[in-house]
Parts: C-alpha cells; sequence; structure tokens
C-alpha cells in the first residue's frame, strides 16, 4: 500500500516533534479547575477542604436518614388499545424544515416523542435521517415556544386577534402569504381558496435560495421555473460545483442514500461511482470526492463554461465565448473528459445561484445526455419553490403599501435576507402582520399578531416532494400548549367549518387517491405507511413495502420539447462576471451540516454537534487556508474584520486544510438576536454579506478585506490537540491498486494476529456476540449517528466553555483524518503545502467493546467489566470516577461527568453560579426539555464514566421480544442508533455467533481491519477499508 | 360446673347459625374488623358486653351507624365515642338482614379463643383476656432470659474470681480475706483479656447495627402508602378471585405491569356501585375520575431506583415465575404492602438459586443445547439465570 501520512490539524503536523506539544497531546482531559477559573474568589485551600468534606460527610449523612419521596403512579382514565406504557410506540411522520426532508417514524413512550428514526417504507429517503431530522425532536420540547396567541396590542386571545385579522381581511388591499417551501399539497390548495376570497398572493422564500436552477430550467424546457430530481443513485460519474449535496444543498439525506448506493464496494465486482467535486470550502461532498479541486466561488461561472466547450467541442457541438481559467493541472478538462466518457450515467450538479451558470450546466447535462437517464424532469422536486425576483417585488410592494395583510409562516426574512434593513421598513407599511412561527424570532417580533402554529409532531399534514410520491405527517403528541394550525386559522377565515384535518382527508379523497379506491382503507395505509406513490401504487404488491419497490422508479426518458435555448448570450455575461480574479480574496458563505439556514439555532445538540470538518461547535469563524494565514500574519482563534462593501463582521479565524488560497469562508445560520437559548451568543449574522444583484443572490463576495484586530478568541474545538503517536488508524486504497493493495493487506493481517499475545484468557461466546462493522467506504461523515446516539442515549449538552476544556460527551465522534501523499519534507505532485488540498478519511470511533479490554483491567471497583454477549459494561453505579479506564483506553473513547450537567433551574441556592449559565442549554435542565429523554436509560450523575453501550437497551429489548414471540433472533432485528440512523448504511450491527448473519460476512470481509489491532484489544468492531476511485490525477501544468 | 353445663345447653342451639355467622363475618366484616385485635375497627370480641348486652341497639348501629349516632338512642354517645376514637372513620352501612347481623353477633360471641387450649371447648372461649403469646410477651420473656444469663456469667465470674483468689491464697498460704477477694475480681475484670472482649462484643455491636442500617438505606419492605381509593386486593384477588392480569395488564408484554386504567375499573363498577365496606364511598372516586377524566394518584408501592431498569415480561412470560414470587400473597392484603426487599442482593439470589427450564424452544434452542450439553458433560450441576449471564451488569443497569 502507498505510504500516506495522516494528520489531524496542522497543530500535530508541526508540532509532532516539539515534546513539550506531546506532553500536552497525550493527555486526554483538560486539568484546569472548573470553578476556580470562573470565579478567582472561590479558590480553596486545605481548611475550605476540610470544610467541605465535613460538609459533605454531614449532607449525605443527613440526605440518607431522610425518608425517600413519595412516588406516584397515574393510570390512564381512557387507555387506548394501542398504548401500553413501557412500550414504544411508532408513529410515520415527516420531517421537513424548509431546507431538508425525511420520511421518518416518530418513537413515543407513554405519549411523548422521545426519537426520531427514519422512516424504512419511504422510497426516497429510504429509512435515513440527517443530524437535523434527528435533533428536531426537540423542538416540541422547547420551553421558548409560543405558549398562547400573543396580540402586541390589545387582548391576546384567539377570539380577538382572529376578529382584528378578518376585519383586516376585509379592508380590500391585498394579502400577502409569505412562507418558507411549502411542499404541502393540501395546504397550497387551501392557501388558493383563500386567496381567491381575498384577493392577494403567495410568496415562498428559501433562506438560502436556489432559485437560479429553478428558473434556467423553466428557460431550458420552457415551463414555469421548476426544479428537476435529481438521481444520484444513476450516475457512475457525479460532477459537483460548489455543491454540497451530501451536507445542505437540496435534499441531502435522499442525496446520500442515492450516492451511498454508487459508493458500496462488491469486491467481487469491483466496480464505483466516481466523483470530482470542485469547491471552495472542504464540505462533507468535497471530503468524500475522488478528486477534489480548490476552487474559488468567482470561478464557478468560468468552471462550468470550460467544461461546456470542452464537451461542446468533444461532441462538434459548437463553442461559446470562453473564460480565462487556471484550476490545479488540466482537472477542467479533465471533468469534461469524464463526464463524456460516461455519458448516459453522468451528472453535473452546481450550487450557483447565477441563472447564467445554471444554464449552461443545464446545457453541458443536455449534452451528455443526463436529463432522462441521472436527472428526472417528469417528476419535478417541490423541495425549493422560492424565487428571489418574487420575494423582491413583495418587499417593494409592501414598502409602497400595497399590502394589507401579511402572514408569514416558517420564514424569517428579518434575518436571513441579504438586506433585512429594507425587509424591517418594508414590514412598517403593513397594515397588519400576523406571524405563525412556533416559537419567537425576528420576523414573527416585528408582527403585530403571532397564532403559534403546532410544532411538527403535534400537527397534520402532506407533502409531495416529488410529483405524484406524497408523504403524510401524523401527530405524535397532542398539543402541548394553547397552539394552532396555520391552516386552520385559515379555515376559520374562509368560513370553512371544517378543521385542517379534514380538509386534509377530503383533499387526499379528491386528488390524491385514484377515483375507485377505498378511501378509508388506503387512507389508513397511507397514514400507516407515512407515504404514498401514485408511480409506484402498480408496483406495490402484496407483502412489498414502497421501499422495496423503489428501483421501480425509473428516471423518466421522456423530455419536454426543447426549445433552442442560444446559450450564447448566458455564456458571455458567464465570462464578463467569471473573470479573472487573481489577487482577490473571494467570501464564500456557505452552510454547516448541523446548523444549515440557522432555523433550527435555538437546538442545543445542533449547536454542539462538531462540523465534519473543522471539528468545531457553538459558533461561527472564517475559515481560510494556511497560505493566505500566513501573509496576513493570522494564527488560528485571531480575531479579524472582514468587510464585504458596507458589511463588516468580526469573527475569529479557523486555518482550514483545503480552502482555496484567495478564499475565505464563513458559515450562515449564525448571530440569531431573537431565538431560544442556546441560539444565544453563538457566532455572527453573515447574511448581509450576501450579493444580491437585483434579480438573484449569490452567496459569495469577490474582493473582500481581512484585517487582523489583535484579539483572540477562543474556539470550541473537538480533536484538535491530539497526535496520532505515529500510528496508522485508517485504511485506504484506491480501485486501481485494489488487487495488490488487498494482497498485502491480507497477509500483513494474518502475520500480525500470529504475533498477538497475551496473558489474559481468550473469551468464548456461547449465546450472542454482539459485533460492529464500519464501511469506510459508505460513511460521508455526516453526523446523523452523533445526534442519534445522543438522543437514544441521554448523552448532555455541556455548553461552549466545556468543549474547550475537551469535555465534550458524544459517545460516538466521527474522526476525520487528512491525508497527504506529500510531507512538508518531501513535496510531491502539485501538493507544495500538505494542507493545500488533503484527502480525507471520516472514521466514525466509538467503544470498540474490545474482548480483551484496557478499561476493564483497571478498574479497582469493577465497574467497567465483560459481558458474556462481548459487551463492555458500564456499570454508572458502581463507578466512583477514578477515570483510570479513561486512562488506559487507547482510542479514547470514554467521557467523564465532571459536573452534574443535568442541573436543574429550581436548585439556586445550592449550585454555583457558573454552572446557570454553562449548563443552560442541555436540554435534562427544565421540565419540558427533560420529557425528551429516553426511559430506558439512566442519566448519569456527576463523577461518573460513561462511554457507548453499543444500545444495551436495545439489544435487551429486542431479545425480549424475541423470547416472548418464542423464535430465534432474526438477523438485523436489532439496531444500535447509530446504525440504524447511517444515511449511507456504513454502520452495521449484528450477532457474528450467527454465521448467517450479514455482520459476519462483512466481519471477515478482506477490506476488514481493527483499529490498533496490534495491541491485541481484539475489538468487536471492524472498519472496511476505503476504496478511491481515483481518475488519472491531473499534473501540474 | 353448673354454669358450664348452662353454657353448652345454651350455645347449643346457637352453634348452628353461628356457623353462617361466621361466613358473613369473614365475608362482611373481617376486613374491617378482627375478633382479638384492632384493625380499621375495634376488635369484636366482648362486644356484647360494651353494648350491654342490648342486641337490638347494636343490630341498628350496623344497619347504619351515621344514623344511629345522630338518632339520639341509649348508646348513641358510646358511638360517638368510637367515632371520634377511630380517626373520624364511619363503618359503612351494611345491607345485611337482622337475622343476618345477629347470627354474626352469635358468632362473635361463640367463636374460639384463638389459643392453644381451644379443646377445652367453646365454654373456655368466654373468658376474656388471652394467654397468646404476642411478640412483645416474647421479646420480654427473652429479655429475662438474656438478663438471667447475665447474671448468672456475673456470678460465675465472681466465684471463679473467689475460687482463684482462695486457690491462691492457698498457694501462697495466706487467708483468704475479702479485701484479697475483692483486688483479684478487680484485677480479672481489668485484666486485658476483659478489656479486649468488652471492646470487642461494642465494636461488634455497633458495627453490626450499622452495618444493618446502612444496607437497610432506601429499602421499604413492608412499606404500605394509604392509596387515594381503600381498593381492597383481598376482596377483588382473593375473595372474587380476579385474576392478577385481568387489571395488570402489561405483565406479560411491557416492563410495567401497569396500574390499570379507570375503564378498566369501570368494567365492573359501571354495574356495581356499592361494595361491601365503603359502601358507595370509594366507589365513588372510581366514577368520579371516569366521569372527569382525571387519573387516581395511586402511591406507588414498589419503587426501584432510577438505575434499575426490570421488565415484568421477562419474568412473567418469558420466565414464567408466578406473581407471589415477589409480591407475597396480594390475594391476602386488604392493603398492598412492599413483601419483597427489593435488594440487589435479594435479586442476584434469585438470578443465583432460580433454575430454568432447559426445554425451551425458539429463542432458546441453541443456548439451552449447548447447556444441556455441559449439564450431561458434568462441568455444571444446576443451571441456573447466573448461566444465562443473569448476574451481569448492564443486563439490569444502562
Amino acid at each position: 500500500m502507498a505510504e500516506k501520512k495522516y494528520w489531524m490539524s496542522y497543530q500535530q503536523l508541526e508540532n509532532e516533534k516539539n515534546p513539550e506539544f506531546l506532553k500536552t497531546a497525550s493527555r486526554e482531559f483538560s486539568e484546569d479547575p472548573f470553578l476556580e477559573a470562573l470565579d478567582e474568589t472561590t479558590a480553596s485551600n486545605r481548611r475550605d477542604f476540610l470544610k467541605f468534606f465535613g460538609f459533605s460527610v454531614g449532607a449525605s449523612a443527613v440526605m440518607a436518614a431522610c425518608s425517600t419521596p413519595v412516588r406516584y403512579a397515574l393510570p390512564y382514565v381512557h387507555k387506548p388499545v394501542e398504548a401500553m406504557p413501557g412500550i414504544a410506540d411508532y408513529y410515520a411522520s415527516t420531517f421537513f424544515d424548509g431546507m431538508e426532508y425525511s420520511s421518518v417514524l416518530v418513537k413515543t413512550r407513554e405519549g411523548r416523542p422521545i426519537k426520531i428514526e427514519g422512516n424504512p417504507e419511504s422510497p426516497i429517503t429510504r429509512g435515513g435521517v440527517g443530524a437535523r431530522g434527528h435533533a428536531h425532536v426537540l423542538s416540541v420540547y422547547d420551553s421558548y415556544r409560543f405558549q398562547a396567541p400573543v396580540a402586541r396590542k390589545g387582548e391576546s386571545t384567539y377570539e380577538k386577534i382572529d376578529a382584528a385579522v378578518a376585519e383586516s381581511l376585509k379592508s380590500g388591499k391585498e394579502v400577502a402569504i409569505l412562507t418558507s417551501t411549502l411542499p404541502s399539497p393540501s395546504t397550497l390548495a387551501l392557501i388558493g381558496e383563500f386567496l381567491k376570497k381575498y384577493p392577494g398572493r403567495h410568496v415562498q422564500y428559501d433562506a438560502v435560495s436556489s432559485s437560479a436552477i429553478l428558473e434556467s430550467h423553466g428557460q431550458t424546457f420552457s415551463t414555469d421555473p421548476f426544479l428537476p430530481r435529481f438521481r444520484f443513485d444513476k450516475a457512475d460519474l457525479i460532477v459537483g460545483v460548489n455543491a454540497d449535496f451530501l451536507g445542505t444543498w437540496i435534499s441531502p439525506v435522499e442525496f446520500t442514500k442515492q450516492y451511498a448506493q454508487g459508493r458500496k464496494f462488491d469486491e467481487t465486482k469491483k466496480k464505483l461511482s466516481r466523483h470530482l467535486q470542485f469547491e471552495t470550502n472542504l464540505t462533507v461532498t468535497g471530503a468524500n470526492a475522488d478528486l477534489r479541486v480548490p476552487m474559488k466561488p468567482s470561478q464557478e461561472g468560468a468552471v462550468i463554461l470550460k467544461i461546456y466547450n470542452e464537451v461542446a467541442a468533444a461532441l462538434g457541438k459548437p463553442q461559446l465565448a470562453a473564460a480565462n481559467i487556471e484550476l490545479a493541472g488540466n482537472s477542467v478538462a479533465l471533468a469534461a473528459r469524464e463526464l463524456l466518457n460516461a455519458k448516459g450515467r453522468a451528472i453535473l450538479v452546481c450550487g450557483s445561484n447565477d441563472p447564467n451558470v445554471q444554464l449552461l450546466v443545464n446545457g453541458i447535462n443536455l449534452m451528455i445526455e443526463a436529463y432522462g437517464n441521472t436527472i428526472d424532469v417528469e417528476r419535478k422536486s417541490n423541495l425549493r419553490q422560492g424565487l428571489d425576483k418574487e420575494f423582491r417585488a413583495l418587499v417593494a410592494d409592501m414598502a409602497a403599501g400595497k399590502i394589507g395583510t401579511l402572514f408569514v409562516l416558517d420564514a424569517n426574512p428579518a434575518y436571513n435576507y441579504p438586506d433585512p434593513q429594507a425587509f424591517v421598513e418594508a414590514m412598517k407599511n403593513v397594515p397588519v402582520k400576523v406571524s405563525f412561527a412556533e416559537s419567537e424570532d425576528e420576523t414573527s417580533s416585528l408582527c403585530d399578531y403571532v397564532l403559534p402554529n403546532h410544532t411538527a409532531l403535534e400537527s397534520w399534514g402532506d407533502f409531495e416532494p416529488y410529483v405524484g410520491s406524497y408523504s403524510l405527517r401524523q401527530p405524535s403528541i397532542s398539543p402541548i400548549f394553547m397552539t394552532r394550525p396555520f391552516q386552520d386559522a385559515l379555515l376559520k377565515w374562509l368560513g370553512d367549518e371544517r378543521d385542517y384535518y379534514t380538509y386534509l382527508r377530503d383533499y387526499w379523497k379528491a386528488n390524491v387517491f385514484g377515483k375507485n379506491a377505498d378511501f378509508e382503507t388506503a387512507w389508513k395505509k397511507a397514514v400507516h405507511d407515512g407515504v404514498y406513490d401514485k408511480k409506484l401504487a402498480d408496483a406495490l404488491t402484496e407483502g412489498k413495502t414502497w421501499c422495496d419497490v423503489f428501483e421501480a422508479d425509473v428516471v423518466s426518458d421522456k423530455l419536454p420539447k426543447l426549445k433552442d435555448v442560444d446559450l450564447s448570450a448566458a455564456a458571455s455575461a458567464v465570462a464578463a462576471a467569471y473573470g479573472e480574479s487573481k489577487g482577490k480574496i473571494d467570501l464564500l458563505l456557505y452552510q454547516k451540516v448541523s446548523i444549515g439556514s440557522g432555523n433550527m439555532a435555538q437546538n442545543p445538540w445542533l449547536q454542539e454537534m462538531p462540523d465534519p470538518i473543522t471539528r468545531a461547535c457553538w459558533d461561527n469563524y472564517v475559515t481560510i487556508s494556511k497560505k493566505l494565514a500566513d501573509e496576513k500574519g493570522l494564527k488560528n482563534e485571531d480575531l479579524v474584520t472582514v468587510k464585504a462593501g458596507k458589511f463588516s463582521v468580526k469573527l475569529p479565524v479557523l486555518i482550514q486544510p483545503g480552502q482555496h488560497a484567495e478564499t475565505i469562508g464563513i458559515a450562515l445560520g449564525y448571530g440569531r438576536t431573537v431565538a431560544g437559548r442556546a441560539a444565544y451568543g453563538t457566532g455572527q449574522n453573515v447574511y448581509p454579506a450576501a450579493r444580491f444583484d437585483g434579480d438573484n443572490i449569490h452567496y459569495f463576495t469577490s474582493g473582500v478585506e481581512l484585517s487582523p484586530t489583535g484579539e483572540t478568541y477562543e474556539l470550541a474545538l473537538f480533536q484538535i490537540n491530539g497526535t496520532l503517536m505515529g500510528r496508522n488508524l485508517v485504511k485506504e486504497t484506491t480501485l486501481a491498486n485494489y488487487d495488490k493493495d488487498i494482497k498485502i493487506h491480507k497477509e500483513e493481517r494474518a502475520q500480525l494476529r500470529q504475533h498477538l499475545v497475551t496473558l489474559f484468557p481468550d473469551r468464548e461466546y456461547t449465546g450472542h456476540h454482539w459485533a460492529m462493522v464500519i464501511d469506510l467506504n459508505e460513511c460521508t461523515g455526516c453526523g446523523a449517528c452523533v445526534i442519534s446516539c445522543q438522543v437514544e442515549n441521554n448523552v448532555p449538552v455541556v455548553g461552549k466553555t466545556e468543549v474547550r476544556r475537551g469535555r465534550d460527551m458524544h459517545w460516538i465522534r466521527i474522526d476525520r483524518y487528512y491525508s497527504t501523499d506529500s510531507t512538508p519534507d518531501d513535496p510531491k505532485d502539485w501538493n507544495e503545502d500538505p494542507g493545500e488540498n488533503p484527502k480525507v478519511v471520516f472514521e466514525p470511533m466509538l467503544c470498540q467493546h474490545c474482548n480483551n479490554a484496557p478499561c476493564e483491567n483497571v478498574c479497582p471497583v469493577l465497574a467497567t467489566v465483560h459481558s458474556s454477549e462481548g459487551l463492555n459494561q458500564q456499570a454508572y453505579n458502581r463507578c466512583f470516577g477514578t477515570r483510570y479506564c479513561a486512562n488506559n483506553c487507547p482510542y479514547k473513547v470514554r467521557r467523564f461527568n465532571w459536573l452534574d450537567y443535568t442541573y436543574r433551574e429550581d436548585q439556586d441556592g445550592l449550585i454555583h453560579q457558573a454552572f446557570k449559565t454553562e449548563f443552560k442549554y442541555n436540554p435534562a435542565i427544565d421540565d419540558l426539555g427533560r420529557m425528551v429523554l429516553n426511559p430506558d436509560v439512566t442519566v448519569r450523575a456527576r463523577g461518573v464514566m460513561e462511554k457507548c453501550s453499543f444500545c444495551v437497551q436495545r439489544l435487551q429489548a429486542g431479545k425480549l421480544k424475541a423470547k416472548s414471540e418464542g423464535r430465534p433472533l432474526r438477523d438485523g432485528e436489532i439496531q444500535t442508533a447509530c446504525s440504524q440512523s447511517c444515511p449511507a448504511g456504513a454502520i452495521k450491527f449484528g450477532d457474528i455467533n450467527d454465521p448467517n448473519s450479514a455482520v459476519f460476512k462483512y466481519f471477515n470481509n478482506e477490506r476488514a481491519f481493527m483499529v490498533i489491532e496490534e495491541v491485541k484489544t481484539l475489538p468487536n468492531i471492524s472498519y472496511l477499508m476505503k476504496v478511491r476511485n481515483e481518475p488519472e490525477m491531473p499534473k501540474k501544468a | 360446673m353448673r354454669y358450664l353445663i348452662a353454657i353448652f345447653m345454651l350455645a347449643a342451639p346457637v352453634w348452628a347459625s353461628a356457623q353462617d355467622g361466621e361466613a358473613l363475618f369473614k365475608g362482611n366484616c373481617a376486613s374491617c374488623h378482627k375478633l382479638d385485635a384492632k384493625l380499621t375497627g375495634p376488635a369484636l370480641r366482648g362486644v356484647h358486653e360494651r353494648w350491654d348486652n342490648k342486641t337490638e341497639e347494636l343490630v341498628a348501629f350496623i344497619h347504619n351507624s351515621q344514623e344511629y349516632m345522630k338518632a339520639g338512642r341509649a348508646k348513641s354517645a358510646y358511638a360517638q365515642k368510637l367515632f371520634q376514637e377511630y380517626n373520624q372513620t364511619i363503618m359503612p352501612a351494611q345491607a345485611l338482614s337482622d337475622a343476618e347481623i345477629k347470627a354474626v353477633l352469635d358468632y362473635i360471641k361463640a367463636a374460639p379463643a384463638p389459643t392453644a387450649d381451644v379443646a377445652a371447648g367453646p365454654g373456655a372461649a368466654a373468658p376474656q383476656g388471652t394467654s397468646s403469646l404476642d411478640d412483645r410477651s416474647v421479646f420480654y420473656i427473652l429479655a429475662t432470659i438474656a438478663g438471667l444469663l447475665l447474671f448468672f456469667c456475673l456470678v460465675l465470674i465472681v466465684l471463679i474470681a473467689i475460687a482463684t483468689s482462695a486457690i491462691k491464697a492457698h498457694e501462697r498460704g495466706e487467708k483468704l480475706t475479702w479485701s484479697f477477694i475483692n483486688q483479684n475480681v478487680k484485677g480479672f475484670l481489668k485484666s486485658p483479656f476483659v478489656t479486649t472482649m468488652v471492646v470487642l462484643v461494642v465494636l461488634g455491636g455497633a458495627g453490626n447495627a450499622a452495618y444493618k442500617f446502612l444496607w437497610s438505606l432506601n429499602l421499604h419492605d413492608g412499606y404500605k402508602p394509604v392509596q387515594p381509593i381503600a381498593f381492597s386486593h383481598a376482596v377483588h384477588a382473593g375473595q372474587y378471585k380476579i385474576g392478577c392480569q385481568y387489571c395488570h395488564v402489561g405483565v406479560e408484554k411491557s416492563k410495567n405491569a401497569t396500574i390499570p386504567s379507570t375503564n378498566i375499573c369501570m368494567n365492573c363498577h359501571n354495574v356495581i356501585e356499592e361494595g361491601p365496606k365503603y359502601g358507595k364511598k370509594e366507589i365513588a372516586k372510581v366514577r368520579e375520575s371516569y366521569n372527569t377524566g382525571k387519573p387516581i394518584e395511586w402511591v406507588k408501592v414498589h419503587n426501584l431506583p432510577d438505575l434499575v431498569y426490570f421488565n415484568h415480561a421477562q419474568h412473567v412470560k418469558v420466565a414464567g415465575l408466578e406473581c407471589a414470587e415477589c409480591h407475597g400473597k396480594v390475594e391476602e392484603m386488604e392493603e398492598v404492602y412492599q413483601h419483597a426487599r427489593l435488594s440487589m442482593g435479594w435479586c442476584v439470589n434469585c438470578h443465583r438459586e432460580k433454575e430454568i427450564d432447559l426445554n425451551k424452544d425458539g429463542y432458546y434452542r441453541s443456548l439451552h443445547a449447548s447447556l444441556r450439553a455441559d449439564m450431561a458433560a458434568g462441568k455444571v450441576g444446576k443451571i441456573t439465570v447466573e448461566k444465562l449471564g443473569g448476574l451481569e451488569c448492564a443486563r439490569c443497569h444502562y
């Protein structure tokens, strides 16, 4: 295998030979005392120690002598037949937050949702849910939500507000309904009816706009603007240009599922899809690409134009005006060549919001026959509907006083419009403004009335993500507060007696199911399945699920009649706009996988989720290349002022390998001013840095200025100071070298295993032997498993300060390793700086459940011991916190409860003030948030070690189910939270004592390796080597 | 002797109805009254004497005690006193005929005293007071015995001391004097041996007490909270023999046996409005909950700490345990109390000792086959839950 150097951060790369650095790097836990750091006056001495000691002994004696509190058991009055305390119920529903769609199952216990899981019946997301979907379950328990209607003036009751709004509707002035993308057919029909009675308009507005793709498709196919359906599963070659389709672009969960299909490596067929990515910031998508080429955002158009010309030239078609573009080697030409080679099996996607660029993209996709093969134009997508022009017109009309009543649902332009001031001013000229926000945001605070909508988990709803493919949303908890569905309000003002649920049913009766269908049966099935698909209905035979027949969803090759669109105008515009920008610094506004557009910024799980690439959380920052940082004399965490036109912002710097040298990137979605408590004090809002050219919003600006302030700001980073100690923790190869490398790998492993010795006897397992296999080829690093695990296992949120101390609590982390063929001492290829464009490997790391576990041998109280099923068990109540185990764990996966993170707000007197500010984020600190806790998992106390349990609660529940039903356990029946949630299916779990199990085969796969196998920890987790399908690498010109 | 014969003669005709009286007593009175001990109501033996043998008054009182108190009859004042004495708990009205009440009274009068000398015949039961040993008297007797033993020990020590002094005096050829004896006894009592023994005994006792105290922390066997409704398992499970699972529907499916929802109560109490003891009062609470939709706030009797996961289905459905193995004879409990200790030691003990059925199929097929093979090979003697990993931490703690 090719010798590669793996590294985690520049600090490590530069300091690895520095003994001082190594001394601190090997220390897992930060040693600085907590309270003293926050409050100098509490420094304690020996006498204090004695005092505290005496007090705690006394206190514990008193506490012990007190009688235990009386506990009550309240049964149901009328027990629903399906509800059984202690047993979870699942309801099929839909997650869509305007950014991301997935069909989900909501797990409820005793009538309260506690977890969101993927709906395996869905033919679109096929059981996948992203991190945001998982975290969304907390939204219903947000104590920051509106608990009743609000009138800024007058009485806050539904009757009064309804009457006031009805009065305004009758005024004769235009009504405007402003929503985020609304793919709900019944709601759209209802809005249509409403606007017939009260003339006005419905404007859909996306926080991060994709309007150029919609418009360009309208132009190319001479139709209304529309979004086609991208089918990455049909593509053997994928080229992405600043489109983070595995992270944030349009429908990341669905795309990850499709993408993983092509990345699943079959040892016999040895076939993989190939992925080339041109991008500015290093994204999850770029990290997974076989070839990633750093590019300035101001080169987007030029890259597309050059690909167009190359493809056109090869096909003998007329070329267009050329733009001057100089990118790494001949990578653009290479992309064009690859696209042509895979004609009919290739796809090109671009994240640009310039219609001219998108027109050229469509032109390329037409030439390489993507339409009808990898892009479906018949199954139009409804997942993005916002058109920048429409919203701009609305703002103008509002300002001109033409709008009499404004309804706002799920849209927050006062925060995320590039010119928020224009919107705020325009709002002042609208007499009656009604918000349907779930919780107070920047826009709702400008509204006269707030009629809070139900949260997704409390409401009915329908979705049509793709034409003809439906999914339903059903409530899984009765409304907690005095909220009301948006649609009920519309129906009321329409004078319709029905409620929305009845309206929804009536709509489906009339429009969704065929005329001949038995409605009740069909409806019940649709509610049960959560999905319904007109196109797949025929393929759905007895005993099959919608997901089983997803392959029947073939891409329609019937293309709409094409009008010859003259691309030369677009090409000249692009050539002019994306000209030479050498020397200028570009600012790219990107979205993070966790925070996205910022609409869920108040969710503490998402705030604390480390970014897959930068490993930072709780803030946004300026990602900058090493070269540029050196030029400007910047170090990590230096505060800089970024000036883009009139807008300027002060943020810390994070030196990011892979960042294009003349660019910086800042994440959107931070700096919310009116949002729940977790969103406060997190970063800065950079939406105003987006450029609005009158037609479209561009999420980059060229020629920004960067000036150091001399101050620093500490970021909350994971996995920053470590060192690999020279060990090879990941293994990878390429498709071309596969046969050669796998032979070496097998030999090396066989040899290694011969030489492993231990003093401890081998274990034998007679019953189950749980094991996990993680395929590094399929893992995209998206982080869905991290949040899924956090929700399932009641993992606390610790807050920014604690993360800075390295006291994060996640049981599973996704280690991100950079690798470079060249090293600083030995520069090879066109890489001079090892971090200029490194390759990336993601390696999910969790407790390896070693059969020869180093942690078990050192626990003085036997709090961590091995089970007869291969689990490394942790008994919280036996643990007294020596931390020997964590010290002895070579994988660093044990987490220590330094403090009581579940601190309750009502214990003011007893607890240090600092706790209040620090742990305010943890959902478990208030009574409402606590309802999300999994009742089957203990909430850990201070001073206790914890770690991945292989979801032992699920193992026990699954075994019990089989026992109760008197049958053997079925393979794959039990899934851990991480394996179940992985949208790419990279994590496989099962019983390796069953030779027929899937996991047994994966475990004994030729690509299998174990992390630090040489120390004979004998893990129960095996990894499968990553195989890259690299094209012939471009050479330096 | 004359009296005895007379009593026998009187008792003979009564005896037949007193037999019915016994059944009536058990069915209607026994949940609140005992013959010889206070329960919810007073001990009933001697009730005739307390009511001055005015049977008619007594019958009227039993029919409806509240009315009787108000009516200002011969013993109304006494009834008032009883009412105050028993925390103002009324005795519910009894839907029995006069003849039935008289039969019960006759039974009370004639019922044999629960002594060892029942053989003496019903006549012997007549006198008040008993010679039975209750816990208190056992304690006194044992304490007296212990005291005597201690006294004898002391005497023995003194005697031994005198004897040794005598021997010593004899050896020295001195005369045995009181002061010499005194000196020797003192010397003995102050000797390192005695001091050590005393310290050890005191320390041992204190240690033992502390050990027991600490182990009993947060263990509540015998815990018998007052429930919002005076629900009697003795009546429902004992007398009417309603199976446990009729109400506790979750016991074979879920971790929780579940407290029955009000609609389950109403399956029967839709029709049954009145109970034998409390009349409509307690059942009215159930109906109120049903009508208002407010759940009944039962007090949890069996509380496990949050760090323990216990699953009823595993024990009842899979392992086939009887409810009584952990909950005791609930069908005899008027108010449910915690029968088992519910300590970890108690759990583990059972997992160590309980032998499992090795003929189970389905899930257990291969696992049990290997255990049977081990047993046949003589590797293990007894296959208990422990052999299936029943003592591992993460079976109950996660």
